[in-house]
């Protein structure tokens, strides 16, 4: 077990090194002066210079990369280039509505994904079987701003049952979850259709195995052989899914928290990219990675819960 | 002994959509009584057990006729009646207990299932009730293996906890699927004999599936032979064993190993030996290894150090002549297909000296590689897995031939053609892609495509093991004819003593990575020297039920597994070797 | 000491020949085809099919609604639906394809040599592969693209490295999955080159793998260019991008939600037409899945 954390645990580290020497290289080998985009074109030379040594740029690039590792690994990476603050003091301060953002969609996705994917394998070849699989490939072909697009059409300016707009200056908890509803939802149903199918066919492939049988066979009931011996060979397949989708959750919050105007690492990293901010830009890739690096993490420590096999060798 | 009627089944027919797979199937069994069904794949044998069992897929297998338990009619009993029956009244055993069980729930919770369900037993006298049933299938140290999961048992020991979920709600009767067909021999033996005490001291029927006639032999009362999904032949064991009416019966029979006669006593106290020198038959050897060894590193701890290696072949030497065969015998693990792998080079880590027909093989050179690859080649056990499915059979000759440069054109495509007439094929199939071939004539077709490079030695690995057992015979016999036409060599590597007991002249017995005992065929059959050979000898079932008794009880193994783990600078203590007869060795123990 | 091999041919396996390959496949792969075949068509036929040019402006005919002249109405600045629509596809299309080429090619010999070799090349090669998919993919593709530029080469680029470990992935498991399969441990007794055996033998058998993976990836990269756009990171305007279509109907998706319902629908309609197929061929390749399409 510890010696499984440890070799998990130094990849980990590993990937983070990589990351951020490949995040440290990407942004140095971008077109264009730094400075130049913060001052303008007509800032004086002085001017130039001053900024380019107050941000380290003048050092040569080792220098830099060094700098850049050893503050990173303090959990310090820079200021904003636009707004002077530190990038991490920016992150953490909208980090909170894209987690809850997240979490709330993934836990939803999970609750409708798993019993439909269990329904979908149990009727297999039939009617509800075929309905569940189109509609959880529309799901996952569904781009999250679309899917965020079409419930703001139909639920926020329609219906007018919840705001158009999420943004803060919610005082109550059913305030809040009405602004979240939306956003949450256009998330977990894609959350959803990808959990669906990968639960259908781990359902599909246990229970085509021997071991279903000899449960039978003791005269146990169907709801008892799904449940209990299939679901819970199941959830390895469906933790896995969960774990690489996560990614693309994460990614999809960006799209969702644009149309929604949801404030959150989404709305972050387009006003990096559209201030060119490099520092808040590259601090913020960084923090997502780790994130994704995280997940993997946990993921492979749910292994060992999941799966008496799992040695952790 | 036997008492009332227990089941009886009458016009069972079962069919898959249109196809009918079992036709008007009857017979009976009684309490404490034990009927074999006997048959090939594809015999219909399996699919009438789970029509008993209920567990024909719904919607898609139907069975008509009847099927009564004492007063029950369970075709017309509907699912939640039919579940009581099942591991209830009737439970059943399948074939393969690595596949099984639940991999994720401890073996105590998979038996108490069946308890809880079908004796309503919660909490501590649950537990109880789980622990009776693991002490009487003798699994060791129930206490403690009883929160174990399934992954932590050996075959052996699964089918153990499979037969204490059978027994544990006391059934009228037990329907055993192949038993002991995917264990090992030793393990196999034990394996009969505890379900053979179990059921003598239960007085529950027995209902055993098999294509193996020897355990037939050992345990069943009367015999049921299908084929094609009919019945060909019924009666008591003795009647058919002593009096087979149909050909298909006696091609049976006729395959279990029949060993039993040839057993001639112990041998003579055997003369010390240093060195034992590589012997064969012939004027030349064809192959000789010398002090061959196989080492995986195994890593662990905190940093994946180094912690030891498996010797999965140790220091092992041996002689083939020139168109002779050698067997090398043992069960799963002993090391025996790792040998013939390192001979060719498909595993790694091997030491030692290979020597094809007098070339010292240098294994860093690719001229001296290539030579070896062109003198010897290998035959493996699946045949359908050994050739690729997307060439045809004809290329797949004669792609090897053109690799090496042996033939090429039209000379290649008329050996080709000559191949497969010699093997039995139509030359005219030769555009044809494998899985247009039965199992049998795809091995046919392995040992045409290894006759192409004119090897001087073949190495069979569990070449006929997956064949059924008609075919089996067959692809023996057309491996004697041609070894004699061309003078070939062969290393037959199987578990299977009457496989080798048919074409080997030699045989050496493979326990641990190491060989144990080698010599002639007659003498290791007839007067085996050391421990492993004759236990591995005793547990082969017998051909006969008048030889019930007549072979001691298979000892249990009292030398508990040796873990082939060993450090990396481990030295083998020096082997002491006892000389029985001329070329015959056994290694002394120590 | 595995089941006894049945003694009957087996007689349900792929024969090759296009039209029996067509024939065979089920509902699903040819439903997502038809839909990718009228796609590419009027791509193709764009300048035929198209009632007006695709950036020509009408100030009289802002924002007018689906019907009459235009047939699926007119954006902000009374450019016509229908033909922007007609010529964005061949953005989608073309970015797509050249991406997942790209992809596909260097993924696939990535994860056939590693997983081939094994040993420290194999552990190299994949933790370069797990760095890139330790970054969100959408995030990464943003992050390329905003630092490259947003031409069609860059935004190729972009999906294009996402993409390779997927590939890469699956083609090590795959090869991985054949590696220890008798038929090549057969080749190897007999001396073929690891070269030969690699991509004669093992190849062809896991090809069928590895294009379902393409055309799922088709559906991933149509929708992140299409996400990428929507951003802000497409091609610049008034390039038609049904992503920058979207971007630009959402400004006024209060008054006029049609601008951004039909460049949404055309993308959903070419991701979902990429995984019919995807999942289609699974199913066709899959013997477990047979009795199910």
């Amino acid at each position: 077990m510890v010696s499984f954390l440890a070799k998990r645990l130094g990849f980990a580290v590993i990937t983070l090194f990589c990351v951020l020497t490949l995040v440290f290289l990407l942004v140095r080998i971008l077109p264009g002066d730094p400075a130049l985009v913060i001052l303008g074109d007509q800032a004086s030379p002085e001017s130039l210079m001053a900024l380019r040594q107050r941000l380290g740029l003048d050092q040569p690039l080792p220098v830099q990369y060094a700098r850049f590792l050893m503050q990173s690994v303090q959990g310090d990476l820079g200021r904003s280039m636009i707004s002077g603050r530190p990038v991490m003091d920016e992150i953490l301060t909208v980090l909170p509505y894209t987690l809850e953002l997240t979490m709330a969609a993934l836990l939803l996705g999970a609750l409708l994904g798993v019993p439909a994917g269990v329904w979908a394998a149990v009727k297999r070849g039939r009617t509800p079987d075929y309905i569940l699989r189109f509609l959880s490939l529309v799901g996952l072909s569904l781009p999250a701003f679309v899917a965020a697009i079409v419930l703001l059409m139909v639920f926020a300016i329609q219906l007018r049952w919840f705001p158009v707009i999420s943004a803060g200056g919610a005082n109550t908890l059913a305030e809040r979850l009405r602004q979240m509803a939306l956003p949450t939802l256009a998330l977990a149903l894609i959350m959803m259709a990808y959990i669906t199918r990968v639960t259908r066919s781990a359902m599909l492939e246990v229970l085509s195995q021997d071991f279903i049988r000899t449960a039978r066979a003791k005269g146990a009931s169907p709801s008892r052989v799904i449940w209990n011996h299939a679901l819970g060979n199941c959830l390895i397949p469906i933790t896995t899914v969960v774990g690489l989708y996560l990614g693309i959750l994460i990614g999809n919050s960006v799209l969702t928290e644009i149309v929604f105007s949801r404030p959150g690492l989404g709305k972050l990293i387009l006003s990096a990219l559209t201030q060119r901010d490099y520092t808040l830009l590259q601090g913020m890739i960084v923090i997502y990675t780790l994130m994704v690096v995280v997940v993997n993490l946990l993921t492979d420590l749910t292994y060992g819960f999941l799966d008496p096999r799992v040695k952790y060798k | 002994m036997e008492g009332q009627r227990i089941l009886s089944v009458s016009g069972l027919t079962v069919a898959f959509g249109s196809t009918t797979v079992v036709h008007d199937l009857s017979f009976d069994i009684a309490s404490g009584g034990t009927l074999a069904i006997v048959g090939g794949s594809g015999s219909g044998k399996s699919v009438t057990s789970l029509a008993i069992m209920g567990l024909l897929q719904e919607g898609v297998g139907r069975a008509s006729g009847s099927i009564r338990l004492g007063d029950q009619e369970l075709l017309t009993l509907n699912e939640a009646a039919m579940r009581r029956v099942r591991g209830g009244k009737i439970s059943m055993i399948f074939q393969e207990p690595m596949t099984s069980l639940n991999p994720v729930q401890r073996i105590g919770d998979q038996i108490g299932e069946a308890i809880r369900i079908h004796r309503g037993l919660r909490g501590a006298a649950l537990r109880k009730a789980v622990l009776e049933m693991l002490r009487k299938v003798r699994i060791p140290d129930p206490e403690q293996r009883i929160d174990n999961y399934p992954h932590m048992f050996s075959g052996g020991m699964r089918q153990r906890v499979m037969i204490a979920m059978a027994l544990a709600c006391d059934p009228v009767l037990i329907i055993a699927d192949e038993p002991t067909t995917a264990l090992d021999v030793t393990v196999q033996a034990q394996t009969l004999q505890l379900l053979k005490d179990l059921q003598r001291d239960t007085g529950t029927a027995l209902l055993l599936i098999t294509h193996d006639m020897g355990v037939v032999a050992e345990v069943a009362d009367h015999v049921l032979v299908m084929r094609r999904g009919r019945e060909i032949e019924r009666g008591t064991v003795h009647e058919v064993f002593s009096n087979p009416r149909d050909g298909y019966t006696r091609t049976l029979i006729e395959a279990a190993p029949s060993l039993v006669g040839k057993w001639r006593g112990r041998p003579a106290a055997g003369q010390a030996v240093d060195v034992v020198p590589l012997s064969f038959r012939g004027e030349a050897a064809v192959l000789e290894v010398r002090d061959l060894s196989v080492r995986f590193p195994s890593y662990g701890g905190l940093l994946g150090r180094l912690k030891g290696e498996v010797r999965a072949v140790d220091h092992v030497s041996f002689a083939i002549g020139q168109g002779e065969t050698l067997g090398l015998v043992g069960e799963s693990g002993s090391g025996k297909s790792t040998i013939g792998k390192a001979i060719i080079n498909l595993v790694p880590g091997h030491s030692g000296g290979v020597t094809v027909a007098g070339r010292e093989v240098d294994y860093g050179n690719p001229a001296s590689l290539g030579a070896l690859r062109r003198d010897v080649q290998m035959i493996f056990q699946d045949p359908f897995g050994s050739l690729d499915s997307r060439q045809t059979i004809g290329s797949a000759i004669i792609e090897p031939m053109r690799v090496h440069g042996l033939a090429s054109g039209k000379a290649a495509v008329s050996r080709m053609e000559m191949l497969l007439e010699r093997v039995g094929l139509e030359p005219s199939r030769a555009g044809s892609l494998p899985h247009e071939f039965s199992g049998g004539q795809r091995q046919r077709i392995c040992i045409a495509r290894a006759l192409a490079m004119s090897p001087k030695l073949i190495i069979a690995d569990e070449a006929v093991s997956a064949l059924d057992v008609a075919v089996k015979a067959q692809i023996l016999d057309l491996m004697v004819d041609l070894q004699k036409e061309f003078g070939v060599s062969y290393l037959f590597i199987s578990h299977d003593m009457a496989a080798i007991e048919r074409i080997c002249d030699r045989i050496a017995v493979m326990y641990f990575g190491e060989i144990v005992e080698i010599g002639d065929r007659d003498d290791v059959i007839g007067r085996p020297g050391h421990d492993y050979t004759q236990r591995l000898l005793a547990a082969i079932p017998i051909t006969h039920p008048d030889q019930r008794g007549l072979r001691p009880p298979p000892a249990n193994n009292s030398v508990p597994p040796r873990s082939p783990l060993r450090p990396v600078d481990y030295q083998s203590p020096p082997t002491r070797w006892d000389m029985m007869a001329a070329g015959h060795f056994i290694r002394r123990a120590g | 000491m595995s089941g006894i091999i049945s003694e009957s041919p087996t007689s349900a396996h792929p024969r090759n020949g296009m039209r029996s390959f067509l024939s065979r496949l089920n509902f699903s792969t040819q439903a997502g085809l038809a839909v990718l075949l009228l796609l590419v068509l009027a791509a193709i036929f764009a300048p035929q099919l198209a009632t007006h040019a695709p950036s020509q402006q009408s100030l009289i005919n802002q924002l007018a609604p689906p019907g009459g002249k235009y047939l699926l109405g007119a954006d902000q600045f009374g450019r016509d639906i229908w033909s922007r629509l007609l010529y964005g596809a061949r953005y989608s299309l073309i970015i797509g394809f050249s991406a997942i080429t790209i992809a596909l090619v260097l993924g696939s010999f990535i994860g056939m040599v590693a997983g081939y070799r094994g040993g420290a090349i194999d552990i190299v090669l994949m933790q370069m592969m797990d760095v890139i998919l330790a970054f969100p993919s959408l995030i990464l593709g943003l992050a390329l693209v905003a630092l490259m530029g947003a031409t069609v080469t860059n935004i190729v680029i972009a999906i294009a490295f996402t993409a390779t470990p997927a590939f890469a992935r699956i083609a090590r498991a795959a090869v991985m999955a054949q590696r220890d399969r008798e038929y090549v441990q057969a080749c190897h007794a007999m001396g073929f080159s690891g070269a030969r055996v690699l991509f004669r033998h093992i190849l062809p058998a896991i090809l069928p793998e590895i294009m379902v993976m393409a055309s799922l990836w088709m559906a991933t990269a149509v929708r992140t260019e299409a996400s990428l756009a929507f951003i802000g990171l497409g091609l610049a305007p008034p390039t038609p991008t049904w992503g920058g279509m979207v971007r630009e109907g959402f400004e006024n998706i209060l008054s006029s939600f049609h601008l951004a319902l039909f460049p949404s629908m055309a993308i959903l309609l070419l991701v979902l037409a990429f995984n019919l197929i995807g999942d289609g061929l699974r199913d066709a390749i899959d013997p477990r899945m047979k009795d199910v399409s």
